[in-house]
């Protein structure tokens, strides 16, 4: 019995060290990145739903099936990717590349952990890519990456609800885009409370509102300053532009949109409101801006459900403009990486690229980030002959892509997220019908800017 | 005892050792025993809560961004949180205000719950068990539930009131109630401290109970004269409990309102974790770390100082 006693004393003990040692050391060999019979190992993260994650796998399953001496393993990231990040960098776990979230890129680039791609970008390896998707902070500086895929801001409807109500539908041409004005008086007609009665008519209960005319113009408000003249930061990132009048007055518009003409569900009205599919579908929303993703989920209930998916350019308050976003795929500065750059540069390519990635293309989640693919007719046709895009899909999305697009200060302004924390509650304010644009802007969110960044842009 | 016997038979100690001797060994193999058995507890706290502590105070002298190289930066840290950080002051009374409210609003209604729990009714452990539900909800899932519950156009709360004729709120949507709704949602799972309370209800001794009823006291005579003196010492550690884990509150904004609206729900610690993991500033996070810290030190050493005034234990005065 004590000889058992001990050895369990003595077991125990081992079991607890042994716990404690693999723990504490763990992080430097838990790459996954070695190589094993001359094939090399890279590590790839990413975000992503279910239909994204099938996708990655199968462009990477692509990669590793024509290219027997490299093994790219995915790791899908659900959730807190930058916090996961940020741990694996403290134990010198990060992979050797993988998606990036923007606000963070010029932190990490700066620090080192995020490779600099520009030598890649200038020595014409890799297809030229949309100027506008490039992450690059500083004049001449390091480029961080590019947008994997691009997206822009459209207008995305029912044709059905706009054929019931002998309503035309939204243009596609730039040059057509709806004024303020025309785009409101859509939004009232399709506007509908429990009784079936209009904004403007009298007896209209705004507090039970069957069909909002649009949604989401509040969560995606740039293009509209852009639009009216203003901004959040000049282009060369050195002066604020959130106190100009033309900002303050396309910010105003947008919030009269929920309280004065009330054709858009207000903030607390939000969890009322369906995912977009379902929305368009029950025609709970007629109208929603979205980022072209959109096209993913909208696309299968057009193929599906049928859905009579349209897509229309913004209204415009003076220039028709939208913006653009997208994710970075970044190179991590990782031992693995750096002795194995050719390999990780084959892959960064490969992804990079938007004949491998055509799947995910073609389903509705991205965009090409070339510009030949916006240009070239047999490549558009790669992408957009398919039933998830619809015919005016050329005029309302590509070339709007390619002709009106502002550049998204998540592109090149290093202070981004941090004026961001700035704006984001500040807004709420505003959202929410407490406040003025004017009193959030001046009262609220240019004082803040002050105290945080001092005089680096008070002039 | 058995042990003895088994260390005769198994190891085959001469008879001859005294008594003496082998009790002092019986008593060092249980020694040791017990350092093992408790060693896991020693090593989880060493390593797990000390050891990272200790690496806290030291990183929070530096300008450590979890990426790339730190520097010593001295008091820095801590200089830039009271002359030029925008949200501290704000995360600090957002913080204060719900540590308070929470905690005084919890522990008064875990008592009220306590006391009906406390009366003999038919059915009481049904109630006991419907109290303490909420408090094995996970803190995730309860949010989430309240979210529905908070729904300003389709939310039961708004219903009820709606019905009772009165007029609606926005609950977590808006900056002045939001913190009074997460308030209304920490008494919701007021459970685990009603049940303390129930412990120490249950030690109320019946011969005092019954000396007022003798004297002509009423309900309020023993409540007032004999149960809340009686159940002090459990109010007081209600209160520290409650006080400590309200000051460190971050799943609510983290799930719910991610700090809004306009930072009404900026709880300190979710401030510490913005610029711990989304703005790599870990250095400045574990300064902001050590002053909620001290916070909570000197509310909770101001409490047990207080104590010997108002809290009572059986046989002193």
């Amino acid at each position: 019995m004590v000889r058992i006693k001990q050895s369990i004393t003595i077991f125990s003990i081992l079991f607890l060290i042994t716990s404690l040692i693999t723990g504490c050391l763990g992080g430097t060999d838990a790459t996954g990145t070695t190589k094993k019979d001359g094939v090399v190992q890279l590590k790839f993260t990413y975000w992503g739903g279910p239909l994204e994650k099938k996708a990655i796998e199968g462009v990477i399953k692509d990669f590793n099936d024509s290219h027997p001496k490299i093994q790219v393993n995915p790791q899908q990231v659900q959730g807190s990717y930058l916090e996961k990040m940020n741990t694996m960098a403290s134990s010198n776990t990060l992979p050797d590349l993988g998606y990036f979230s923007e606000g963070s890129l010029p932190t990490w680039l700066e620090n080192g952990k995020i490779k600099d791609l520009k030598p890649l970008f200038e020595s014409g390896e890799i297809n030229e890519k949309l100027d506008y998707a490039i992450f690059q902070f500083d004049d001449d500086g390091p480029i961080g990456g590019a947008s994997v895929a691009n997206e822009v801001y459209n207008i995305y409807y029912n044709k059905d609800l706009f054929d019931e109500k002998n309503i035309p539908y939204p243009p596609t041409k730039a040059e057509d885009a709806w004024t303020w004005e025309e785009f409101i008086d859509v939004a009232k007609k399709l506007t509908v409370d429990r009784n079936g009665k209009h904004p403007d008519d009298p007896g209209f209960d705004p507090k039970n509102i069957k069909t909002y005319g649009v949604n989401n113009f509040s969560t995606r408000y740039e293009p509209y300053i852009y639009s009216n003249g203003g901004g959040i930061v000049s282009l060369d990132g050195k002066d604020i532009l959130i106190d100009e009048p033309e900002t303050i007055e396309a910010l105003q518009k947008i919030a009269d949109l929920m309280y004065v003409h009330h054709v858009m569900p207000k903030p607390s009205d939000l969890s009322t409101i369906p995912n977009v599919d379902t929305a368009l579908l029950t025609k709970r929303v007629g109208m929603t801006l979205d980022g072209q993703w959109a096209l993913q989920e909208l696309g299968k209930a057009k193929v599906d459900k049928n859905l009579n998916l349209g897509i229309g350019v913004l209204p415009k308050f003076k220039e028709p403009v939208t913006s653009s976003e997208g994710t970075p795929i970044v190179v991590f500065d990782t031992k693995n990486s750096k002795e194995n750059w050719d390999e990780t540069k084959e892959f960064l390519k490969f992804i990079m690229d938007p004949e491998n990635s055509l799947p995910l293309i073609q389903s509705g989640l991205w965009m090409p980030n070339e510009v030949q693919w916006y240009k070239d007719p047999e490549l558009i046709k790669k992408w957009t002959d398919n039933p998830v895009h619809p015919p005016e899909y050329k005029e309302a999305v590509i070339d709007w892509a390619m002709n009106n697009v502002r550049q998204n200060p998540n592109y090149y302004w290093k202070d981004r997220s941090k004026v961001n924390q700035i704006l984001t509650p500040a807004l709420d304010q505003l959202w929410s019908g407490e406040k003025t644009a004017e009193e959030v802007v001046k009262d609220d969110i240019m004082p803040k800017i002050e105290k945080q960044f001092g005089d680096k842009y008070s002039n | 005892m058995n042990l003895e016997k088994e260390i005769k038979l198994g190891t085959g100690v001469p008879k001859e050792i005294t008594k003496k001797t082998k009790i002092r060994s019986l008593h060092r193999k249980e020694a040791i025993a017990g350092y093992i058995f408790a060693l896991p507890a020693i090593l989880g706290l060493l390593l797990w809560t000390i050891g990272p502590m200790i690496a806290s105070l030291i990183m929070s002298f530096t300008n450590w961004k979890i990426i790339g190289a730190s520097e010593w930066v001295g008091f820095q840290n801590y200089v830039n949180i009271f002359t030029n950080d925008i949200y501290f002051k704000k995360s600090l009374w957002v913080t204060f205000y719900f540590a308070f409210g929470s905690t005084f609003f919890t522990l008064l209604s875990a008592l009220i719950v306590a006391l009906l729990m406390n009366m003999n009714v038919k059915g009481q452990s049904v109630f006991r068990t419907m109290y303490y539900l909420p408090v094995i909800v996970p803190a995730v899932a309860s949010n989430i539930l309240w979210l529905w519950l908070f729904n300003p156009d389709f939310g039961l709360l708004n219903t009820i009131l709606d019905f009772l004729g009165l007029p609606t709120l926005m609950w977590i949507y808006d900056e002045s109630t939001a913190i009074p709704s997460l308030i209304l949602l920490s008494v919701w799972s007021c459970g685990g401290t009603a049940l303390i309370f129930l412990a120490g209800l249950q030690d109320v001794p019946k011969q005092l109970l019954e000396a007022v009823d003798i004297d002509g006291g009423n309900v309020w005579h023993k409540f007032r004269y004999v149960t809340i003196p009686t159940i002090t010492p459990v109010i007081f550690f209600n209160l520290i409990m409650g006080l400590i884990g309200a000051f460190q509150a971050f799943t609510q904004a983290y799930v719910m309102t991610e700090g809004g609206p306009n930072n009404a729900t900026f709880f300190y610690v979710y401030l510490i974790f913005r610029e711990a993991f989304l703005q790599n500033n870990m250095g400045y996070a574990s300064a902001l770390a050590w002053i909620l810290f001290i916070i909570i030190a000197l509310f909770t050493l101001f409490i047990f100082r207080s104590s010997k005034d108002w809290v009572h234990y059986g046989g002193r005065k």
